[in-house]
């Protein structure tokens, strides 16, 4: 349930416009900025925790030597990403949607909500009967084909899945309450 | 004399009822990847990386790189038949390839790009079996220095490569090299990025992290289109004719030779090596407007190219445990997990690893033309497997996958979040090629590093002293500031940003 709330949340924020020049989240140009900030913060904090690790002791190298390199490594190539960006005008690529689709949004965000949901009820209800329910679930926001067609597909695969690793290859997979 | 007894011994290996199972269930498999689209050579690697762990380390790698140059073979299928590149080393196919099936002629367009991937992929397995040992012997005398500066040279060679912006490329090596280092010091055992958790205390799962980075984000970008698929499923004439073989006799022996020294570089491999033997054939060809309208040397050339470059691409890994791409860092990633450090000591330690993988190349290429000639027609019914069918199927071996490596959910959380990260990266034009080889040659090079500086007593001018090391960083260098001058020549800012 939370997780579908948080994906309407996200596609709605998603689709908000922001001001009248046409301000968009929805927007390759803006998702890089997102992007090369978030690089920055990220150098900045790996920076900061690797120098807490010791970047040289009396014999060498610390433990934050090479991650404090990597953090200031991908800082820096972000603070010059976000400068380029912000200096050039918005090309016809970048002006584009990053979802163009809003289907293509909508399965997306389907998709990773059900890997999640899946995640989560794994170690519930067990791997196969778990993997039946999601996959029937993914198929049917995928293609809406007929619900005797999406059963059987879901079954047959997650059956074949189940006897290839647990019967050949003999890897204990998640048993839920049911005792499979 | 002792190549030819020492190869002797590979075949001893691989002509085992076992390893001529795995070596089948590689081509099959691959041959079964190469022909659909959407999903890819290293996506499949991946999802069977789970199973090699229960079989052992010389059947694992022989299956493995049956995947590898068996995605080479069948991705031609899909590019004849329905001008979509069953993998991406077979882009360039699709120009004239599909053109050619238009006309009627996708058997002759299948019939070459078989014969001229066996026929390369032979040719380049004799160039491994004799320049692996060679290669041996001088990387023995590599130590932590030596080792640092050509993984160095890997990563310049990686980023000069990729096809988009060189800056976001360094990132995704600064990315995986980051994220290589989470978990446990491999030198003093401190805890790094860990936050307390247990399950970070090992590291990320390097199963998960790639599972989720290219199997999961492949399957959510492919979400976002709909095949429409127009197959050419008449197939007549798969053997080719005699005018045919004339035309392309020359573009098979150069594509084979060009792409096996394409494939020995690291960071290039089977894609550069297609896309250049393309272009070489047609600057070659007494009637370049043909290029593209169906002409025969644009399917013989750039499939032969594709197919050496996968045997030579082998030869740094072999020889000095380098992988040049991401399929072969998974293929490392492979012998790691089962206690097999590639290297110059592979040959000396594993013979039958190392023979064994060279013999498997020369039969793996009989059972691909045996797959990919008669049977033509069965992998044509895959291509009518709805992709709504498929990618459930994809997920759930990710999941279960993932989860088999450790038997923790955890690691199916890790797979999702880095699925969804490779999803985002590859939607704004971030290669993950060069992520992966850092991720995987990450521990390798802070060891390196490390151990050169303290043996040294911390003097960093050790790694431009000693000969073969300064050599490489100086190449590493120069290749820089070629790659640097040529942009700021050509204008194309767009290189750099």
């Amino acid at each position: 349930m939370y997780t579908a709330l948080l994906l309407g949340l996200v596609s709605n924020f998603w689709s908000i416009r922001g001001n009248h020049n046409g301000f968009t989240v929805n927007n390759n140009k803006v998702v890089d900025q997102i992007f090369n900030i978030f690089w920055v913060l990220l150098g900045i904090g790996i920076c900061i925790q690797s120098i807490r690790l010791q970047l040289w002791n009396p014999s060498g190298p610390g433990s934050g030597f090479i991650p404090f390199l990597t953090g200031l490594l991908i800082g820096i190539i972000g603070f010059l990403l976000f400068l380029s960006e912000w200096s050039k005008g918005s090309n016809q690529e970048e002006a584009r949607k990053f979802w163009e689709n809003p289907i293509a949004m909508k399965r997306v965000l389907y998709l990773v909500g059900s890997l999640c949901i899946m995640a989560f009820l794994i170690p519930k209800l067990g791997f196969l009967l778990t993997s039946v329910l999601i996959t029937i679930l993914m198929i049917r926001v995928v293609e809406p084909k007929k619900w005797i067609t999406v059963i059987l597909t879901s079954i047959v695969s997650c059956l074949l899945i189940y006897f290839l690793f647990r019967s050949l290859m003999q890897i204990r997979l998640p048993k839920g309450f049911l005792g499979f | 004399m002792d190549i030819f007894h020492n190869l002797l011994l590979g075949f001893g290996v691989i002509l085992t009822p076992v390893n001529l199972f795995y070596c089948f269930i590689g081509c099959l498999v691959g041959t079964m990847v190469g022909v659909l689209p959407g999903i890819g050579p290293l996506a499949a690697l991946s999802l069977l990386l789970p199973v090699t762990f229960k079989i052992p380390a010389t059947a694992s790698i022989i299956m493995l790189s049956g995947i590898f140059y068996g995605a080479m073979y069948g991705g031609s299928t899909t590019s004849v038949l329905v001008n979509i590149p069953g993998e991406a080393a077979s882009v360039v196919t699709c120009f004239d390839g599909h053109q050619m099936a238009k006309q009627g002629r996708a058997g002759a367009a299948l019939g070459i790009a078989a014969m001229g991937s066996f026929i390369a992929g032979t040719l380049s397995t004799i160039g491994l079996n004799f320049f692996s040992p060679i290669l041996v012997v001088v990387a023995l005398k590599f130590g932590p220095t030596e080792f640092f500066s050509i993984m160095t040279l890997g990563f310049v060679v990686s980023v000069f490569m990729v096809g988009g912006s060189m800056l976001k490329a360094f990132l995704m090596i600064a990315l995986g090299l980051f994220v290589s280092t989470v978990g446990m010091d491999i030198i003093n055992g401190a805890e790094r990025f860990t936050f307390g958790s247990a399950n970070l205390a090992g590291g990320f799962d390097l199963v998960a992290v790639i599972m989720g980075m290219f199997g999961v984000s492949e399957v959510i970008l492919n979400m976002e289109e709909v095949f429409k698929r127009e197959i050419f499923a008449k197939i007549k004439g798969i053997f080719p004719t005699v005018r045919d073989w004339i035309a392309s006799a020359i573009p098979i022996l150069r594509g084979s030779v060009l792409g096996f020294f394409i494939g020995v570089l690291p960071g290039a491999g089977p894609v550069t090596a297609s896309f250049l033997s393309y272009a070489i054939e047609r600057r070659s060809s007494r009637h370049p407007e043909k290029f593209g309208t169906g002409a025969i040397e644009g399917v013989a050339g750039p499939e032969a190219a594709n197919n050496a470059a996968v045997a030579g691409s082998m030869i740094p890994l072999l020889s000095l445990g380098l992988p040049c791409n991401g399929v072969l860092a998974l293929m490392m990633g492979a012998l790691i997990i089962h206690g097999v450090q590639p290297g110059p000591t592979l040959m000396a330690q594993h013979p039958d690893i190392f023979w064994g993988v060279i013999a498997s190349l020369y039969i793996g290429n009989v059972m691909l033309l045996i797959l990919n000639l008669p049977l033509i027609s069965i992998w044509v019914q895959f291509l009518r497997i709805p992709y709504w069918a498929l990618f459930p199927i994809i997920l759930l071996l990710c999941v279960v996958g993932t989860y088999s490596a450790n038997l923790n959910i955890f690691d199916v959380w890790v797979m999702i979040g880095f699925g969804v990260l490779g999803y985002l990266l590859r939607k704004r034009n971030y290669e993950l090629g060069p992520f992966i080889l850092a991720l995987v040659l990450g521990p390798l090079l802070e060891q390196s590093l490390r151990q050169a500086l303290i043996m040294s007593h911390q003097n960093p001018m050790v790694f431009l002293a000693r000969p073969i090391s300064g050599s490489l960083l100086g190449i590493s260098f120069l290749l820089l500031v070629f790659f640097f001058i040529s942009v700021w020549r050509k204008g194309e800012k767009a290189r750099i940003f």
